[in-house]
């Protein structure tokens, strides 16, 4: 009970993992719904899949802009790559996102980022950094495109989300994850397969089915969103800083300057 | 991506590098053989500053733990093509992948032990290795065998989460157990690569499936592993009997001779199981071939049009000759 308090009292890493397909055509626009998303310190990732083929032009435009305004990454893969794909998204961003609160810290103190540090003493922040990842709570929302062209994914789609909750599971901080399917079988745009709990349940996610229709992401990144503000507990990492654009594209030594 | 050839002078410590050649993509970076003033080494790139710095802090606070790995020497930043990297001891041989594609198993059992032997060390630290597959052991073979690791991006303190595997050596992906940082995460990691290496099954066809299925085919396919040993270690780890390298260790030695060689009715065999499309050809292949104990590559019986027009050509060349002396000679009428 007392391990709890303290992971609480570190704060919360807050992710949505979008999957998808395709472009949205139902609802709001997905960009905007993910740009506010962020301003509450939610991280939206989208990962797109092709089974075969390619990602249209247009949807992959899409998802890039969701992930750019949700402060995310975003990652393209053949099918059979979404389940590693998944695990090193939620890994890299929650990375990302602490490096940024130790950056800010280091600014204030010492007027420097992490890769301003020489080489040697970046392994010593690499390695708080790493701790902090284990040790924070993180809550997940993950939601899954279940739109009509998803039908032959599905089976794929279900195990590489079980195969997510078995990483989830292992880890020593306290995990909450959510499942969300949009378009809902029953006609709703969004549907709410698990809310907030340690781990998957494989039976909850066995109603997980592609439905007739189209792809509502706005709606289903609007819903994901509401289920953060009712989960509510516990800080948010980086909540007391107010973030800019300029956070966002890391400092690189061009090998011109002379150190 | 660094070209051969490429040449840059570090930004901290201003040493003056060479690009030799690729040696490979690793997970989250790439793996350059470059020419240093200390010699040939080994350097590591990554985009990411955090993973170089993360990897380069195993490397030097393992201590005693990490014999088994790359000895570090340099951490430094590079040109945009190479911003964040470190620098190794390059470790020359062949993996341990490679010697089960070859189907030499007496070479896979004596490497067995010696990874057991590195297990024992790197566990006493309190760390496991993680992405323990087949490619990632690194086998010379001399006066006597040895290996090394490579890849220190998934070693994890004990307790803690896995976070670079690989499927098919991960007992989580086969519902056999938590995808937690252990001493025993590292033994079917271990057991699984030779296990999976000679199976048809690929990661793609087993993703679909349950991991409750993908075990049950694991099960039906790894009792004709050439190694007898192998299949009843993985047992043992199943059971919860062994969990320890050391105790897996005993458990091997236990186990009579007979058991730890080739299976005489696998002896030839070795290639035709990655090779063969059904399993029912595969319980009908190679039985009856090649009464020695051991596996070698063999020369593929069928010839291609390449063999064929080489044959032909020579053919028509002797007989040219034949006949060229034949009336100088003038054993022909001309």
């Amino acid at each position: 009970m007392e391990e709890t308090q303290t992971n609480t009292n570190k704060g919360t890493v807050r992710q949505i993992l979008l999957v998808t397909d395709g472009c949205s055509n139902i609802g709001g626009d997905p960009v905007e719904v993910a740009r506010q998303a962020r301003k509450k310190n939610i991280i939206v990732n989208v990962i797109g899949i092709v089974d075969g083929g390619e990602l249209g032009r247009p949807g992959k435009q899409e998802i890039l802009s969701i992930s750019d305004a949700g402060g995310g990454m975003c990652r393209v893969v053949q099918l059979n790559e979404l389940s590693a794909t998944a695990q090193m998204v939620t890994h890299q961003t929650m990375q990302m996102t602490l490096q940024q609160v130790v950056n800010q810290e280091l600014m204030q103190a010492m007027g420097k980022t992490t890769e301003d540090l020489a080489p040697a003493e970046r392994a010593r922040v690499a390695q708080v950094v790493n701790k902090l990842e284990e040790e924070l709570r993180l809550e997940l929302v993950v939601a899954v495109d279940t739109s009509a062209s998803m039908k032959d994914k599905m089976q794929m789609v279900r195990e590489a989300v079980r195969d997510l909750s078995l990483s989830l599971e292992a880890r020593e901080g306290e995990t909450a994850v959510a499942v969300l399917a949009f378009p809902g079988s029953n006609g709703e745009e969004v549907k709410v397969i698990q809310s907030f709990a340690p781990s998957i349940d494989f039976d909850a996610l066995e109603g997980m089915l592609a439905a007739r229709g189209g792809t509502p992401t706005g709606p289903a990144i609007e819903e994901a969103v509401k289920l953060f503000a009712s989960a509510q507990n516990g800080r948010a990492v980086g909540e007391l800083t107010e973030w800019t654009d300029e956070d966002l594209p890391a400092r690189r030594w061009d090998g011109t300057s002379n150190a | 991506m660094l070209a051969q050839g490429a040449r840059f002078t570090t930004k901290w410590s201003h040493t003056p590098i060479v690009v030799e050649g690729s040696l490979g993509e690793g997970a989250n970076g790439t793996v350059y053989l470059v020419r240093t003033p200390l010699g040939q080494a080994a350097m590591k790139v990554c985009n990411a500053s955090a993973d170089v710095a993360m990897e380069w802090a195993l490397l030097t606070s393992l201590g005693q733990g990490a014999n088994a790995f790359p000895k570090p020497m340099l951490i430094d930043d590079g040109p945009p093509e190479a911003p964040f990297f470190y620098i190794m001891e390059r470790i020359p041989g062949q993996s341990l992948g490679k010697v089960l594609a070859q189907g030499d198993f007496a070479l896979v059992s004596k490497v067995f032990e010696k990874v057991l032997d590195a297990l024992v060390d790197l566990h006493q630290t309190g760390y496991a290795f993680c992405d323990l597959k087949p490619e990632n052991v690194i086998v010379t073979t001399g006066r006597d065998v040895s290996i090394r690791f490579v890849d220190v991006g998934g070693i994890t303190r004990f307790g803690r989460a896995v976070r670079q595997y690989t499927p098919l050596c991960d007992r989580a992906f086969f519902g056999m157990g938590s995808r937690k940082a252990e001493p025993s995460y590292d033994l079917f990691a271990l057991l699984l690569g030779l296990l999976t290496s000679a199976t048809k099954e690929k990661t793609d066809d087993l993703s679909k499936l349950d991991p409750a299925r993908r075990l049950r085919l694991l099960e039906q396919t790894m009792q004709r592993f050439p190694v007898e040993a192998v299949p009843a270690l993985l047992k043992s780890l199943q059971s919860g009997k062994v969990t320890t390298a050391l105790e897996l260790k005993k458990r091997w030695s236990d186990l009579p001779d007979a058991k730890k060689q080739i299976q005489p009715q696998h002896a030839g065999k070795a290639r035709t199981l990655r090779r063969t499309q059904t399993a029912s050809q595969q319980t009908g292949a190679g039985v009856n071939r090649s009464p020695k104990g051991r596996a070698r590559p063999q020369r593929r019986s069928r010839m291609d049009w390449t063999e064929r027009l080489m044959w032909l050509s020579l053919g028509s060349a002797g007989i040219a000759s034949a006949a060229a002396w034949a009336v100088l000679m003038g054993w022909l009428p001309s």
